[in-house]
Parts: C-alpha cells; sequence; structure tokens
C-alpha cells in the first residue's frame, strides 16, 4: 500500500474511528448474555460433576457388595492358583498359598496367578553384574 | 557502456525487493526487532514471539511480480484457493491457520500436559474461570460500539479470554482480516500479564483479602482423573457445540496423559507435536501482518480493546471470588479470582507473587492452577457459543 495512504488512514484514526455509537452497543447485549450464561452453564455443571464424583466413587464399592448379597453367586470368588508350570515346581505349596493370600489382599478384586517361580541365580545374574561393575568402578582412596 | 551499466543495474533493481519497500514494511521490521529483543533479552513468551517476530520480518518483505512467495499477492490480498498453483509454501503453510487447523493441535498439546487434579480437589474455583470470561463478553459489547461488526467484535473480545489458540481459531473463522492484529494483540498482552494485573488486583481486593490462606488441597484418585476429561468433554460440547473442536482436543490429550496407557502418544502430544505446531503457528501469524493489513486504525483500536479485555478479565474474577466470599463458610483468597484469566500458568504465578507480597508463607500457586485451567475451558466454550450464534 503507498505511503500517502498510511498517512491519510492516520488522519482517519484520530477523528472518525473512534467514535463510540452506544446503539450499536445495545444490539449486541442478548448475544453477550446469551454467551455469559453458557459459559456459566458449563462451568456449574462441570464443578458439580466434580463434586459429586469422589462421593460416588466412594459408594460403588458398597453398592458393590449390596448387590454381591442380593445375588450370592455373583459373589467374587476367592482367588485361585492356576497349577503351576514345569519350571516352578520348586516353588513349596506353602510359599504359593502365601502368594496367593498377599494377592489376594493387594487386588481385591477375582484374579488368577498364572505363574509363579523362584529366581535361579542365572536370572540375577545381569543385574548382579552390573552392581558389581558400579561398586568396583570408585577407586577407595585411603585417608590420610 | 555507462548506459548499458545504468540498464543492466536497473534490470537487477527491479528483481529485487527493495523497489517495493514502504515506510509500513520499515515500520513493521522495526516491530519485529523490538519482539525478538524482548524474547531474546527479557525472555517474554520466548516460545511465541521469536516465531512471530521472524514471521514479521518474511511478511513484509515486499512481493515482486512473478515471485510472489508470502501469503500476499502483489495487491496485498490474500492468495485465493483458485490459484493455488502460483502458491509459495508459505501460502501452503497459512492454510493451518486460516482453517483453524493448528489451534485445536495446541489444544491437544495442552491437554496432554495439563494437570487438572488442582482443579478437581476444589470445584468452587471453577467458577472463577467462568468470572474472568466477563472480559470476552464486555470487550465484545464495546468493541461493536467502536464500529465492528459482530463477528469481528467476537474475534476481538476473544483477546480477553487470554488464550492465543482460541483468540486465531475465532478470528480465522469469524474475522479472517483482523487475525494478524488479534493474535498479535493476545500474545502481547499475555506476555504483559505480569504487568497489567498486579495493580487491578491490589485495588479491588483489601490487605486482610489477600492475606487469606487456602485449605490444603485433598489427594485425587487416578478414577477421577480418568473421568474427569470424558464427562467435562460432554458437557461442554453439548452446551457449546462451536467449541467441539477445541475442547475436543483438549480433553482427548488429558485422557491420554491420565489413563496411563497411552502415555508415548501423550508423551508425543506435549513435546514434539506441540512444538511444531506452535512454531507453524507463530510464523505464519507473523507472516500475516504485513505493512498493508496491520498499520490500519482498526488494529489500534483493537490493541485498546485487548488491553481493556485483560483489565476486565482480571477484575471480574477478581470481584466474583469477593462475592463468593458472602456466602463462603470457608473464605477464598480473591487474588485467585484473576488467575481465571487463561494465561496459563502465567496468570497464577501473578497470583502467587501478589499473594507473597503480603504474607510471604502463603502459597497460592498450586490453587490458582484450578480457576486458570477452569479458564481455559470457559474461554473455549465462550468461543464455542460466539461462533455458533456467528459463523452464518
Amino acid at each position: 500500500m503507498p505511503d500517502e495512504t498510511m498517512l491519510l488512514l492516520a488522519q482517519q484514526t484520530s477523528s472518525e474511528s473512534f467514535r463510540f455509537n452506544p446503539e450499536a452497543l445495545f444490539e449486541g447485549v442478548p448475544l453477550a448474555l446469551l454467551g455469559i450464561s453458557v459459559v456459566f452453564a458449563a462451568l456449574i455443571l462441570v464443578s458439580t460433576f466434580i463434586a459429586v464424583l469422589p462421593r460416588a466413587i466412594a459408594v460403588l464399592p458398597r453398592a458393590k457388595e449390596f448387590f454381591a448379597r442380593l445375588w450370592p453367586q455373583r459373589q467374587a470368588r476367592p482367588a485361585t492358583v492356576a497349577p503351576p508350570p514345569e519350571q516352578s515346581a520348586e516353588v513349596p505349596e506353602e510359599i504359593l498359598v502365601v502368594i496367593a493370600a498377599a494377592a489376594a489382599e493387594a487386588l481385591g478384586a477375582p484374579h488368577r496367578i498364572v505363574h509363579a517361580r523362584e529366581l535361579t541365580p542365572e536370572d540375577i545374574a545381569w543385574s548382579l553384574e552390573g552392581r558389581m561393575q558400579l561398586h568396583t568402578s570408585h577407586r577407595v582412596r585411603r585417608k590420610s | 557502456m555507462i548506459d548499458y551499466l545504468t540498464s543492466i543495474a536497473a534490470q537487477v533493481f527491479e528483481t529485487t525487493a527493495l523497489g517495493g519497500i514502504s515506510v509500513g514494511n520499515v515500520i513493521m521490521i522495526v516491530i519485529a526487532m523490538v519482539f525478538v529483543y524482548l524474547a531474546v533479552a527479557k525472555h517474554y513468551e520466548p516460545l511465541l514471539l521469536v516465531p512471530i517476530g521472524f514471521g514479521i520480518f518474511v511478511g513484509n518483505i515486499p512481493a515482486v511480480a512473478g515471485m510472489t512467495s508470502g501469503i500476499y499477492d502483489e495487491a496485498g490480498n490474500l492468495m485465493p484457493f483458485s490459484q493455488f498453483e502460483q502458491w509459495g509454501v508459505l501460502r501452503y503453510l497459512y492454510i493451518g491457520v486460516e482453517k483453524g487447523i493448528f489451534p485445536p493441535l495446541i489444544f491437544l498439546g495442552i491437554g496432554a500436559m495439563t494437570d487438572f487434579s488442582t482443579m478437581l480437589s476444589n470445584p468452587k474455583l471453577v467458577l472463577l474461570g467462568a468470572a474472568a470470561q466477563l472480559g470476552v463478553f464486555l470487550t465484545f459489547l464495546g468493541a461493536l460500539g467502536l464500529g465492528f461488526t459482530q463477528q469481528e467484535s467476537a474475534a476481538i473480545g476473544i483477546i480477553g479470554g487470554a488464550d492465543g489458540p482460541t483468540a486465531i481459531f475465532l478470528s480465522s473463522k469469524l474475522a479472517p482480516a483482523l487475525l494478524g492484529a488479534i493474535a498479535i494483540a493476545a500474545y502481547s498482552y499475555m506476555a504483559l500479564v505480569p504487568v497489567i494485573q498486579p495493580p487491578i488486583m491490589r485495588l479491588l481486593t483489601t490487605r486482610h483479602e489477600r492475606r487469606i490462606r487456602m485449605k490444603p488441597s485433598r489427594q485425587v484418585s487416578r478414577l477421577e482423573r480418568i473421568l474427569f476429561p470424558i464427562a467435562a468433554f460432554l458437557i461442554c460440547a453439548l452446551l457449546a457445540p462451536g467449541a467441539v473442536a477445541l475442547i475436543g482436543l483438549l480433553f482427548f490429550g488429558n485422557l491420554m496423559k491420565e489413563c496411563l496407557v497411552t502415555e508415548r502418544l501423550a508423551q508425543t502430544a506435549r513435546t514434539a507435536l506441540i512444538d511444531i505446531v506452535t512454531m507453524l503457528l507463530g510464523f505464519c501469524v507473523g507472516v500475516s501482518t504485513s505493512a498493508h493489513s496491520f498499520l490500519r486504525p482498526d488494529s489500534i483500536k483493537i490493541f485498546i480493546l485487548g488491553a481493556l479485555s485483560f483489565a476486565v478479565a482480571t477484575a471480574g474474577g477478581v470481584l466474583f471470588a469477593k462475592f463468593m466470599n458472602l456466602f463462603l463458610r470457608e473464605k477464598i483468597n480473591p487474588l485467585l479470582g484473576a488467575a481465571g484469566v487463561s494465561a496459563v500458568p502465567d496468570s497464577a504465578r501473578v497470583v502467587q507473587m501478589v499473594g507473597q507480597e503480603e504474607d510471604p508463607n502463603n502459597f497460592l500457586l498450586m490453587h490458582a492452577m484450578a480457576p486458570n485451567v477452569a479458564g481455559v475451558i470457559g474461554s473455549a466454550v465462550a468461543a464455542g457459543v460466539l461462533l455458533s450464534q456467528l459463523s452464518n
């Protein structure tokens, strides 16, 4: 755009452009009221949902218990231990029972333990090697 | 020989952009230098001001006949789709701004990095995010009074939402001619939040109110965090369907973050994706501010209205917090209302700063994040309402 036009625009800025027209303003009032109402409605609903949510979550276990009492066959099945695979044969039965009890206590919900076996020295070889390297990486200085 | 050399020099000069450079272009280049200076030396919103500033440099190189590499043709009009064979790469990139593609992608990244837990632990504070949107609608009225059309006024008003992507999204849909000025005003005032807000906050609150301490937030469960984005999206999108693109991607990003099984996607959204889109968005907005489209009386009015909208939004939030205190047994610190202006996290930081001036042991930052992120939702809903009412 030529510079003369810019100068002309600058002159217009000072006078006509900043004339305030209250009538035009009033035309927009209904939309402004609608807009702020929708914003408040949306955020009031969001706020209500947030306030109700923890209470609803707290009621859930009690509702579960209630329905479990109504229909006993739908009660949570006790934790079951799958027949141990061949390589876990070395885990003693009493240890398996303890693991099953701990899992049932921690998880609560019905679950199935699929696999349990003892760690062999081969299993921990990598971490053992890493730890050894770490420990031997420092040169210990004698205090004078 | 001299004639020959003169004619050659004239030919060379014609192929350069030097002949077409105007005083306006020089002014814009100086403005770009100020932007880059503020970003580099003063650290004011550098991630935005550097791309925008450099984009202004690029956008103010005048077009030369047969070499239209910018987004405007030689007559200064945005190159239309019918002439896409002549488009340069910048014009193709500008489609992301023109068609409102970049802002929702930025919202995806924002969603993937936002922690809504402070808001979930204190639902009352959500309302402050709504109150701060008063700035949007009062500025809308002010712009109408100053002679802008309803569509232009809506796009100008949304500057008060203090949300750059939302402002760009709405102006690309309702007032594309004003996009450059609106985007620059929105980002400039966002950078100036620490200057604009504190005097208004101090003016509207007493010393006693500024010293009010908030109760520590409660722990929010994972289930709450997962259910929130789904429910909040359904509520907001059903009430303001115009904001589906913005709100949808915001909450989609947040669900990816909170459900913990899409960590890779959330990580990409909050790092690589948002960085790429921010670069392109900022740069393209800068490119669109060539002198003939930016140096107009309307731009001055937009800047004045933008400052007004930030001030009204801040005042609206603070006064609404005081109003809420009339009914609450456990009072909230009214400074938190100022954080309803959704400049995340700048306005929350300002609340912390002003609060600590009165009581150095009062930590309001985490509480201020609640109205701050509620403000992001509020401004997107406000944009949705304005878009659905005015897009026809």
